[in-house]
């Protein structure tokens, strides 16, 4: 009996310690944004001290949708989402939510480099969740057949707030499936450590020659220059198509080229350029030594740490760089700036009105408790409790009298570039190109290990669109 | 003399129902499935021929990467799995102290949850963070810290590590359970007549391990041909493509919502894993004495 004991003692000591020291996943997903021109000039500071969610005399006039239909409570709706979609600020909400509506909210999240596969696996075999997050864009049609497999809802009480250009991202043929609850209205953009460029004598690079300088500068001063979290599998390839723009520009038609498949990416010298240029950045070892198992979760950390000069983050995460615990050197809000990577020489602000968005599972038995989730979301109060309380949210694309939350170094940098520099990102305009978001990461890596060549990379991608394109039925693909 | 029992075939009704509608028949329609462009994308399917089986064979797409990466994986894992199973086998099934606590200790990790498992370790790995390489530097041997899931030369060699870990233990239950139906009287016999501990295991324990060894040694194969979940929890076939294997590659294509792909890399794995199977219980139970 004592061995029995003693053996039980041991394996439960054993399960222990092996599920103690797992660590945690992160990812969140690509970029996003709007342009964020409209950014209120009152944008009032970010909220120093946690707040409560607003209590619920507060947002009466949202619960009145909420709690109007009482037969749903008792009943629980699944969010599924990307690692770092859903902000803790979102989670207090649902708890909120749950105490007005008796219904309980399960946040499912996944890390980001499994998300993708896990989503269009459930909902390919119909057993989607009751509240799913997806990239807005094209993909939604061909990726999510979102037709099929989310709800409509263009009529729902906060469409007239919901923002055109998101409502356009998240609809097909006039009608909106979704709801595009993340802050697009700006998108990544380089967040680098002023203090630390100074120190080392380099300057803010407007070509690529400049930025190898100035990581050579970086490196010479004892830090590593740029931060890429590779490990998650989504964010090395933002690096180029969030500075894209300038293909459009120097190449004017391509885009619509690429959609009528009278070009491709493998033949055009710039798309092969700005690769060759990515796998320059890793091979001088500009991205430190560990860019294939960084993630980004770590990323306002290491920031903050003043161990990497920067990193392509949204502007709104130059906050928790700020108020990070490895922020030792007591680094201000002032001591990050913005600028874009000037990956072929790119001088063209990233506009990106898609991002992370949720969408109703047609095929839910809890639709109507779904769509009251997401009512509650957009209420004043709750808009406005999340911008106060989720450090990266400066605003979301909805207009219900909310206050945002820009920051002059934002405010500033985005008013810099008028409508002739500024231009979609590549995911928004080119077909079947978000779908293989993750495929493409993973060949960036295998080009940065000595796998494949950028030639294949770009290939990949023509053959890959192809593919889709022929699944889809695409007469310009025939 | 007495005559041997025989149930009504009636009997068998039941599970060869069960056994045909929820495997026979998806396999049959799996296999038909890849001979069309069936996808979430269209409604409508299409037969298309061997056009699926051509794609994946034509090394257009890296599927022979993955097939080969498949194979080897199987092969490494099934090798350790056996032979470092074999040996504990071996060394517990004797009378040595605390034999009932080892036993446990190593079987352990096989009732873990294989996406468990990949996640612990791919924390435990980390080649910042991760306790091993910080272990390591702790006591001196800096030199040994690796980056043991993103370096493409030692990826894959730390997936199977962990997959040969976790899977040891199992296949030496299964061998002691083998060793200790074996009747004493073998080894007493070889014992007086001469034999020391090598040839008693080469000339007994083995040959009449031999029934054990082909199931475990099949059911290893067979695990390592459809590996995915090892894989996918600890690098997702990355860096790069580097650790990808067929049913990684399989999962992605599915959904993708490239169902007919897919389903042509299943059959052509099924296939794979039939032959194999066959081939291996013929071998391995050739000669094999008939009481």
């Amino acid at each position: 009996m004592k061995k029995k004991l003693v053996s039980l003692l041991l394996c439960g000591a054993l399960v222990f310690s092996l599920t103690a020291c797992s660590g945690g996943g992160d990812m969140s997903a690509a970029a996003n944004a709007e342009p964020a021109a409209a950014a209120e000039e009152e944008a009032a500071p970010a909220a120093e001290e946690k707040e409560e969610a607003p209590a619920a005399d507060e947002s009466a006039d949202a619960a009145a949708d909420a709690s109007a239909d009482s037969s749903a409570a008792g009943t629980t709706i699944t969010v599924m989402a990307s690692q770092d979609w859903v902000e803790d600020a979102e989670q207090e909400l649902g708890k909120k939510f749950e105490e007005e509506t008796g219904i309980h909210v399960d946040y499912q999240i996944v890390p980001a480099d499994q998300y993708q596969d896990l989503l269009l696996t459930r909902l390919n075999s119909g057993e989607g969740p009751d509240i799913w997050g997806a990239q807005s864009g094209f993909a939604l049609k061909t990726t999510y057949n979102v037709e099929e497999n989310a709800v409509d809802l263009s009529n729902e009480s906060w469409a007239d707030a919901y923002s055109v250009f998101s409502a356009e991202q998240t609809g097909v043929d006039g009608k909106n499936y979704g709801l595009t609850y993340y802050d697009t209205t700006t998108d990544y953009y380089m967040v680098y450590n002023k203090k630390l460029f100074e120190a080392a004598g380099a300057s803010v690079p407007t070509t690529f020659a400049e930025l190898k300088d100035t990581c050579d500068k970086l490196a010479a001063s004892g830090v590593t220059p740029i931060y890429e979290p590779m490990a998650d599998g989504w964010h090395l390839l933002m690096l180029w198509t969030e500075n894209a723009q300038v293909h459009d520009k120097k190449n004017p038609g391509i885009i619509d080229k690429l959609n009528n498949n009278t070009a491709t990416f493998a033949d055009d010298a710039d798309m092969k350029l700005a690769v060759d240029q990515l796998k320059e950045l890793y091979d001088n070892g500009y991205f430190g030594d560990n860019a294939l198992s960084d993630e980004f979760a770590d990323a306002e950390g290491y920031l903050a740490s003043g161990e990497f000069a920067m990193c392509m983050l949204k502007p709104g995460a130059i906050k928790t760089i700020v108020a990070s615990e490895m922020n030792t050197e007591g680094y201000t809000e002032d001591d990050f700036g913005l600028f874009l990577l000037p990956l072929c020489d790119n001088q063209y602000l990233n506009i990106h009105p898609t991002g992370p968005s949720r969408f109703i599972y047609s095929g839910s038995p809890n639709i109507d408790a779904a769509k009251q989730y997401l009512a509650f979301l957009l209420e004043k109060d709750n808009v406005q409790y999340l911008i106060d309380e989720a450090a990266d949210v400066e605003n979301i694309p909805v207009e219900v009298g909310q206050t945002p939350e820009y920051s002059k170094t934002t405010l500033d940098f985005l008013s810099s570039y008028d409508d002739d520099h500024s231009g979609m990102v590549l995911q928004d305009v080119v077909l079947y190109y978000n779908e293989q978001w993750m495929d493409i990461n993973a060949d960036l890596a295998a080009l940065f290990i000595g796998d494949m060549t950028s030639d294949e990379v770009l290939q990949n991608i023509d053959d890959r669109r192809a593919e889709l394109a022929a699944a889809a039925n695409d007469a310009n693909w025939k | 003399m007495k005559k041997e029992k025989v149930y009504p075939w009636y009997f068998v009704i039941g599970s060869v129902l069960i056994y045909t509608i929820l495997s026979l028949v998806p396999g049959i329609m799996g296999i038909g499935y890849s001979f069309t462009d069936w996808s979430a994308y269209s409604k409508e399917i299409h037969f298309i021929g061997f056009d699926n089986f051509v794609t994946v064979f034509s090394g257009k797409k890296d599927y022979l990467r993955y097939i080969s990466n498949t194979i080897t994986f199987t092969f490494v894992t099934v090798i350790f799995k056996t032979g470092l199973g074999l040996l504990f086998a071996v060394a517990l099934s004797r009378n040595i102290k605390m034999k009932n606590f080892h036993r446990g200790i190593l079987y352990l990790p096989s009732v873990l949850p294989i996406l468990v498992t990949g996640l612990v370790f791919t924390s435990i790995l980390n080649p910042k963070t991760g306790f091993l390489n910080n272990f390591l530097r702790t006591i001196g041997l800096d030199f040994l810290a690796k980056k043991w899931l993103v370096d493409p030369k030692i990826a894959f060699g730390s997936v199977m590590a962990v997959d040969i870990w976790r899977g040891v233990g199992y296949i030496m239950t299964l061998l002691i359970a083998g060793i200790l139906a074996i009747p004493d009287t073998y080894f007493e016999a070889a014992a007086i007549d001469g034999a020391n501990a090598w040839q008693r295991f080469r000339f007994v324990t083995i040959p009449m391990l031999r029934q054990t060894l082909a199931v475990t040694i099949v059911l290893n194969v067979i695990y390592g041909l459809k590996v995915f979940d090892m894989v996918y929890a600890l690098t997702n076939g990355g860096p790069g493509h580097r650790t990808e294997v067929l049913y990684t590659a399989v999962y992605k294509m599915m959904s993708k919502g490239l169902y007919a792909e897919g389903t042509t890399i299943s059959s052509i794995l099924f296939i794979f894993m039939v032959i194999i199977g066959y081939f291996m219980v013929k071998i391995l139970t050739k000669d094999e004495v008939v009481e």
